[in-house]
């Protein structure tokens, strides 16, 4: 997972990051330009997973990635976004399929860098994960696992350095089964001992990390949403896809 | 902390392999399954954590399934759309608790709950298919609902109240029926009801709430949820008491309340109508769905349906004056108008077009006007009471209630009768509008403290009836039915006859007359106002008016009619006609003129919505001025002819004194019907002209004047508007005009129709034995077989074989015969066979003719000729032709006597007039004479005919008795070959019947003035002499019937015929 992003803390809502890059997409704005290289480093595993299923070697993938976040980030395609298009996730997809099929057109001459902007990959990680993607997926659906595990990943790594800034990174190891576990199969008691706590303390603590998680899980996706309004749909279809994963 | 983290990479939770860079090694999905959804209503995993398994995973446990896609997944599992295999339908897979399937007391719940749910079978039930277990899977398969819950419905669009209300009953019903087997559902919410593509509702996962938590193993559980959503669940069931049936009707309570008003009920409940503007009666029904005791909610779902239904079947029609608040005092069915209305003489006409329920509340007075609901506080009702509608329209004198009352600040009026048109007694009626009147007034009373007020009934401003513009409504209708029977009872010739003859050409020059001047009239209002009225609201055109003017149209269709077609036709065509056009006729001129003056009235009240006023007014005053136009002509008539008769009086005439000079010339003139009588009939008729200009001027001025907003709005539409109704008025003439003409000119009788047939019955020597067939339509007709060729030779007629064949079956035809000579046969509708011989002079002519003859096609008889088919042509070795024809030919008199009358004696075929009666005893009798109308040279056509009848009753052998009446008509005398016979001596009366001659026997003999034999010889002779000697004793009287028939005597027999 990309360790080497900021954890730097965004206020919640105020704008999402997606909508700053539309906003100001004509205005050509540095904000903007943050914002999307932000985006771009987060979730480009999804497009690298995406590429390396339709047929691209490690290292063409990273290039074809690579290029059309260049090409991005210069603006040539914010210029055709439309507003209504909905979630950032759904016009990186759109345009990443256009911009890989204007790409094969041109007898796979990527443009490697371009010399502009680069946005630093892990490329080992990135192949790692897609190792682990289940192989019949078609790219699509790469796609879309490897954004909502981007998601998820972002998210868990937030609360992880959450609780490493208040010194309890132990505590979180712990606590963080109860993310997934049964509530009733859960080893209050056993979790009590292991972190030198109260079984009623752990039961409020993982309550928290609960709504804690719930609430940056929402935060992360309010970044890539262009209305507040949006936020529950792209929710709900995100964990549909982690269901389905 | 080994223990935690997982040290395998399988999800505690679902079993699933967790990929190993999952973030932070936990199984994403259960993670997903967090809510992240509700941004408050997170607690924590409220709902058991279920992960979806992939379609791969489970397509090997359901092999007869074909999973197709994850519907979604809910607290209760995962659902799957899947397709049925075998029966190849889409199924709905549900997938419960995973976590469970080693519990064995799950399984045997499970499996007792779903067998009860697979025994509903309910149209508003989600089906069950089946269930079981399948790799550690508690599944259900259920009935595919493709289309949306509640919820989403919802979500798309908020509902209507009528939707709302159209939701709840199936669910009740459902419901119902599912408590009558024992199951609730205990988890009602709008994700559970679902609406497919129809609109139909149904009920999902019935029962599954009891199934996964039964309140035994929730109690214990600190974290963990009571079955059901919390915010559907009824009180009990929160607080885990013991829930029953009465849950699900809280639940969909709630329900309803989200529905109607979009917001779940709070804590502290709101009536729905202080939210949304919805039915007062609602609220009632809802809170009580609601309420926190279930001894106090319906205690049934039918109770609830039967509420909700009455609710919303009345909001469904208008809305209900009851809806308002208030208890009910009294209701009545009853007629609502306003003194304004009542002053048009359409609204007295038809007051009982105005319906509406009349409500009387302890807070409000309710009624329906035009639709429209009027709701009247009680404290705003100033008075209240009795009054009569005018006299003209109310002949008995029936009560109306008066209600008066502010609304505003302007007091308005408005009369009720107590009667929807319905029968009533009229002093029960009164009696109605006393208690109405009498418990208003308490009822306002109490309301304010003070009662209203009371008016006289002839202080109430009833608009007076109208009796003059009735009685000039009913006239012309008067007149028109003298008219009628005027025309009926006339003897032919007679003046009547004579004026009512162009009686319909009068009225259509005066309809003409009056329709330009009202056209020429109307046009002339053109105002800007009016204009940008109508193009901003175009006017529709009166229908009343036209109606009207159509049924003007159909009378004078009518009129022609009696003038003309229905003199002459068949006797029904003229029933017929005569039932058309006596109806619309007669009751044209009170029709019309009523209509008229309706849609004069409407037209005024309708503040330039409807158009067509001239039409209208056309329609109103035609009638009325075309009598008062035949009383001015009748008033010229009889003073001029007093005039006449006093000064060419002979006394008079000559007498300066009296009569000057001139006006006895005048007069003189006047009775030779000279230049002074078609002066004064022009004077008279421009004197009408006038009178008829001056009294539609002053009527239009009239119809115009205290309606502004009347008449046509602009040129172009009332041109258009007029062209439309003129278009409207003429189709409806043209398609009953059109309409007689056909069933006329199909009533026609056609042409009688033979159609020959004949087989070869055998050949003998020199004779041609054959079968003939005859199918006759429309007769009777005369059938005659011809052998036209030489004479037979003496050694030919020897050669005619002695066979009983010819000479006692067949009729023997023999070359030579004159036409005139051969066997007649006059044949009614019927298929007639006979047997005919010819005769030849050799065998091989026989021969011949045995192998050539030919068919002979389906003949037409004209009325004027005879019509042939040759049967074979042969000719001899000497050259001589022998040719063979079937004739076929309207009956004649001469050759058609036969055996009674000597052949060859027929007087002559042109001209001929033959009565044919049928009638449907099937007896059937040819009755004519024989005569000659003139084609010589006495040159006297057309002779004025007289006629003879003959009535009587006759008893058939099989017992049926009938009357029957016999007509004839002759000319007082015709011309033979230029002589003429003097036929009011009687000289020519042949009777005969034909070929139902025995049937005709039953009727009394005919008193015949004449042997048929002297007859025959005085005509065959045709001697001027025997014609122009007749002698004056006669014999008048016939001897021996009742029956007398114009005689005369011809000297050489005088033997009456008994």
């Amino acid at each position: 997972m990309p360790d080497s992003h900021n954890s730097e803390k965004t206020p919640l809502f105020a704008t999402t990051r997606w909508s700053v890059v539309l906003a100001a997409r004509d205005g050509g704005a540095g904000d903007a330009a943050t914002a999307l290289e932000h985006l771009c480093r987060t979730y480009w595993p999804s497009l690298y997973g995406y590429a390396r299923r339709r047929g691209c070697s490690p290292h063409d993938a990273e290039d074809a990635t690579q290029a059309f976040f260049t090409r991005l980030l210069e603006k040539d395609y914010l210029q055709a976004v439309r507003r209504e298009l909905g979630p950032f996730r759904a016009f990186l997809q759109m345009a990443f399929k256009r911009f890989l099929a204007k790409e094969r057109d041109r007898a796979g001459a990527l443009q490697r860098g371009g010399g502009a902007t680069h946005v630093p990959f892990d490329l080992q990680s990135a192949e790692l994960d897609y190792a682990g993607d289940a192989p019949g997926l078609p790219a699509d659906e790469i796609f879309e696992v490897r954004w909502a595990m981007t998601v998820l990943a972002t998210v868990m790594q937030v609360l992880r350095e959450e609780f490493r800034a208040t010194g309890r990174e132990a505590e979180f190891e712990v606590l963080k089964t109860t993310l997934s576990a049964p509530k009733d199969g859960m080893r209050y008691a056993e979790m009590a001992t292991a972190i030198g706590s109260s079984d009623g303390a752990v039961r409020v603590a993982a309550h928290r990390l609960r709504k804690r998680f719930r609430e940056l899980f929402r935060a992360e996706v309010a970044q890539t949403v262009s209305k507040h309004e949006d936020i529950d749909e792209e929710v709900r279809h995100l964990v549909s896809v982690l269901a389905r994963a | 902390m080994p223990d935690f983290t997982p040290a395998t990479h399988t999800c505690p939770q679902c079993g699933a392999p967790v990929a190993a860079r999952a973030p932070e090694g936990l199984c994403p999905r259960c993670v997903a399954a967090l809510n992240l959804c509700a941004d408050t209503a997170f607690t924590g995993g409220a709902v058991a954590p279920m992960p979806s398994p992939s379609q791969e995973e489970l397509a090997p446990h359901f092999p007869q399934l074909e999973i197709i896609e994850c519907l979604g997944r809910g607290g209760m599992g995962v659902v799957y759309k899947a397709r049925q295999k075998s029966l190849n339908r889409f199924v709905a897979l549900k997938l419960l608790a995973p976590e469970r399937a080693d519990d064995p007391q799950f399984a045997a719940r499970f499996e007792k709950e779903a067998q009860a749910l697979a025994a509903l079978n309910h149209p508003h039930i989600v089906a069950v298919h089946d269930f079981g277990q399948a790799g550690g899977f508690f599944y259900l398969l259920m009935e595919f609902v493709d289309g949306v819950n509640l919820r989403q419905a919802m979500k798309a669009g908020r509902f209507t109240p009528e939707q709302a209300l159209a939701v709840v009953p199936p669910v009740c019903e459902a419901l119902q029926y599912a408590h009558e087997h024992g199951i609730v559902h205990r988890d009602i919410k709008p994700e559970n009801l679902l609406l497919d593509k129809d609109g139909r509702v149904k009920i999902a996962d019935f029962g599954i709430a009891k199934m996964l938590h039964t309140e035994g193993a929730d109690v214990g559980l600190a974290e963990s949820q009571p079955a059901g959503t919390p915010q559907y669940m009824a009180p009990e069931q929160k607080e885990h008491r013991r829930t029953d049936h009465r849950a699900d009707i809280y639940s969909l309570g709630v329900v309803l309340y989200e529905l109607l008003t979009g917001e779940l009920p709070a804590d502290k409940l709101q009536p729905p109508s202080r939210k949304v503007q919805i039915d007062v009666r609602l609220d009632e029904i809802v809170l009580r769905a609601l309420e926190v005791k279930p001894e106090l909610r319906f205690q049934t779902a039918a109770d609830f349906r039967t509420q909700v239904e009455t609710v919303a079947h009345e909001s469904g029609t208008s809305r209900p004056p009851q809806a308002s608040s208030g208890r009910v005092l009294r209701m009545v069915n009853g007629v609502v108008t306003t003194p304004d209305r009542l002053a048009a003489t359409g609204e007295q006409m038809f007051l009982f077009r105005r319906k509406t329920q009349i409500v009387l509340t302890d807070r409000e007075f309710n009624f329906t006007q035009d639709g429209v609901p009027v709701c009247v506080p009680l404290s705003a009702i100033r008075d209240v009471s009795i009054g009569r509608l005018p006299r003209v329209v109310n002949m008995i004198g029936i009560r109306i209630m008066s209600v008066t009352f502010d609304e505003s600040g302007a007091r308005r009026q408005f009369f009720f009768f107590l009667n929807d048109g319905s029968w009533a007694s009229p002093g029960e009626l009164n009696r109605r509008v006393s208690e109405w009147v009498d418990a208003l007034s308490a009822a306002v009373q109490d309301a304010t403290g003070h009662a209203p007020t009371r008016t006289p009934a002839d202080r109430l401003g009833m608009p007076p009836g109208a009796p003059g513009a009735m009685l000039i409504m009913l006239v012309p209708g008067l007149i028109a039915i003298l008219c009628i029977f005027g025309i009926v009872w006339s003897p032919p010739g007679s003046f009547p006859a004579r004026f009512f003859t162009i009686f319909p050409v009068l009225v259509f020059a005066v309809a003409a007359v009056v329709g330009s001047l009202v056209f020429a009239l109307g046009r002339r209002r053109p105002s800007t106002d009016e204009e940008v009225s109508a193009i901003e609201n175009p006017a529709g055109f009166s229908r009343v008016a036209i109606v009207g003017a159509a049924w003007f149209g159909v009378a004078l269709v009518g009129i022609l009619t009696v003038a003309g077609p229905i003199q002459r036709g068949l006797p029904w065509w003229q029933t017929l006609l005569s039932f058309m056009i006596l109806l619309p006729t007669l009751s044209a001129p009170f029709g019309t003129t009523i209509l008229g003056w309706v849609a004069v009235s409407q037209i005024r009240r309708s503040a330039g919505k409807l158009r067509g006023l001239g039409l209208a007014v056309f329609d109103g005053v035609l009638f009325p001025l075309l009598v008062l136009d035949g009383f001015i002509g009748w008033l010229t008539f009889l003073l001029t002819r007093l005039v006449v008769d006093f000064h060419a009086n002979p006394s008079v005439v000559g007498d300066p004194r009296i009569s000057p000079p001139f006006l006895t010339r005048l007069a003189n003139d006047l009775t030779q019907q000279g230049v002074s009588a078609t002066l004064l009939a022009v004077t008279t008729g421009l004197v009408i002209l006038v009178v008829d200009f001056l009294l539609i001027r002053a009527v239009w001025r009239a119809m115009n004047r205290p309606a502004p907003a009347s008449g046509p709005a602009s040129p172009a539409t009332s041109r258009s508007g007029c062209l439309r109704a003129l278009a409207i008025v003429g189709l409806v003439v043209l398609v009953v005009f059109g309409t007689m003409t056909g069933v006329y000119f199909l009533s026609r009788q056609p042409y009688p129709t033979v159609t020959p047939s004949f087989t070869q019955f055998r050949l003998e020597k020199n004779v041609v034995i054959l079968n003939f067939q005859a199918v006759i339509s429309r007769g009777p007709v005369e059938v005659q077989l011809v052998l036209e060729g030489p004479e037979l030779s003496a050694e030919a007629a020897t050669l005619v074989p002695a066979s009983n064949d010819i000479s006692d079956d067949a009729e023997v035809i023999a070359p030579g015969q004159s036409a005139e000579a051969g066997r007649v046969r006059i044949l009614n509708t019927s298929i007639t066979t006979w047997r005919a011989a010819f005769v030849f002079p050799t065998e091989a002519l026989a021969r011949e003719v045995w192998e050539n003859l030919q068919p002979i096609g389906p003949l037409e008889v004209r009325p004027d000729r005879k019509t042939g088919g040759e049967l074979f042509e042969v000719k001899t070795a000497t050259g001589a032709t022998y040719t063979a024809l079937f004739l076929a030919g309207p009956i004649r008199p001469g050759p058609a006597i036969g055996d009674d009358f000597p052949r060859g004696a027929h007087i002559g075929r042109n001209n001929h007039s033959v009565l044919v009666t049928h009638d449907v005893t099937a007896l059937h009798y040819v009755f004519y004479y024989a005569g000659d109308f003139g084609s010589s040279s006495s040159g006297s056509q057309n002779l004025p005919t007289r006629s003879w009848e003959d009535e009587g009753a006759v008893t058939l052998k099989n017992g049926r008795t009938f009357g029957y009446r016999r007509t004839a008509r002759y000319p007082d005398e015709l011309t033979v070959n230029g002589t003429r016979y003097d036929l009011l001596k009687g000289r020519v009366f042949v009777l005969r019947a034909d070929s139902t001659a025995e049937q005709l026997k039953l009727f009394p003999p005919l008193p015949v003035a004449r042997d048929p034999e002297a007859l025959a010889k005085l005509l065959v002779a045709q001697s001027p002499e025997a014609s122009t000697s007749p002698a004056p004793t006669s014999q008048l009287e016939a001897p021996a019937t009742t029956t007398t028939v114009p005689k005369a005597t011809e000297p050489q027999a005088i033997q009456p015929q008994p």
